[in-house]
């Protein structure tokens, strides 16, 4: 296994992104890149003092840009995999090898996976859009994954700069990429101010449902994946 | 030459002013300028000769000819804002990504390594 980078989008999160970058500091030696999501507090700062690469948004940009950010930043430093956490602390830090060593066994994507969170109205979005991708993977909601080279290269690409949330998108344009994804079983914590970055209203929930359906619906058709993963590392190369 | 032709006529004499106004005043650049000259030469054209719609409409077969324009125009611009929703998301593209580049090159200049190697090479020129 080459060299690793830890990317964590972060927005307004200067109570927690202190405990999640000492956590990984004092049981890994991988870089930590925070990409500060136009935060309006310290969480910039703060990151810098526990030694975290530190990429700042001049304006919000939403979770999975952020995350995206950082791994252009990777992708260009060579890094040879990323492994993206959620700057709450609903990770469980150790969790970060078990992800790493699905990479080493040769998968491109390997989800960390924890189905037993979540409302059963969750449960039923998940299962449908499951049904309608026909993805693998169960936990299509969970942001905790770890990338190769491979599927760096793909999602660095101006298509993946298209996508609004990192899970469905993400897991589609893998599979038609021809990628290999995998899924892991960890635990994970509630959120310590319990409101969801994506699900913060019922509004929320509607667009990201609307969302996803016509994104799942319109990109469930076959294409030719070989071509399709050329078309998408050549996007990414260009600017 | 009845009311509706003058509102036409005049409509059309209008827009051609405007934009010659707005292209001097590089509001709009001439490519865009050309499209909108075509439409409002149309305008003028259907103001002045209307009995253009009513041969258009026997040829088509249509009962009520003055529709013509009306559906016209109402497709053009169903296809305008879909081409301006087309342009805006690769816009939008296009600035994600530029201030994605910008959060990469500014760690980098803050890293010291862009700054310190460009003014020590002019330190030895």
């Amino acid at each position: 296994m080459g060299k690793c980078a830890v990317v964590i989008p972060a927005m307004n999160e200067e109570l927690t992104i202190g405990t999640v970058l000492s956590d990984i500091k004092s049981r890994y030696d991988h870089d930590v890149i925070v990409v500060n999501d136009g935060s309006v507090d310290s969480t910039g700062e703060v990151s810098k003092h526990y030694g975290a690469i530190v990429l700042n948004h001049v304006v919000n940009m939403g979770a999975w840009k952020a995350a995206q950010t950082g791994m252009r930043y990777a992708y260009k430093k060579g890094y040879d995999s990323v492994v993206c956490v959620d700057a709450d602390g609903q990770h469980n830090i150790d969790d970060i090898a078990i992800l790493l060593d699905g990479l080493s066994k040769g998968a491109d994507l390997v989800v960390g996976s924890c189905i037993s969170r979540g409302s059963l109205a969750r449960h039923i979005a998940w299962r449908f859009f499951r049904t309608i991708t026909g993805s693998s993977v169960s936990d299509i909601t969970s942001g905790f994954r770890a990338y190769s080279t491979n599927a760096l290269a793909v999602l660095i690409s101006k298509q993946a700069t298209m996508l609004e949330y990192q899970d469905v998108g993400v897991l589609m344009m893998m599979k038609q990429s021809d990628l290999i994804m995998s899924e892991v079983q960890v635990s994970m914590q509630e959120r310590q101010d319990g409101i969801s970055r994506i699900f913060y209203s019922w509004g929320a929930v509607l667009k990201y449902v609307l969302y996803t359906l016509i994104l799942s619906l319109t990109k469930s058709l076959r294409v030719n994946k070989k071509q399709y993963r050329d078309k998408l590392i050549a996007a990414g190369k260009n600017d | 030459m009845t009311n509706v032709n003058m509102i036409s006529a005049f409509i059309g004499a209008l827009l051609s002013i405007t934009i010659v106004f707005l292209t001097r005043r590089d509001h709009i650049s001439p490519l865009v300028a050309v499209r909108w000259f075509l439409i409002a030469v149309l305008v003028l054209v259907v103001g002045f000769f209307p009995s253009t719609i009513d041969v258009i409409g026997e040829f088509l077969g249509i009962g009520y000819p003055p529709i013509i324009p009306i559906l016209v125009a109402l497709g053009a611009a169903m296809i305008k804002i879909l081409m301006m929703d087309i342009e805006r998301q690769k816009m939008q593209v296009k600035l994600d990504r530029v201030i994605q580049r910008l959060a990469i090159v500014e760690q980098s200049v803050e890293n010291n390594a862009v700054v310190k190697a460009n003014f020590v090479k002019r330190q030895s020129n």
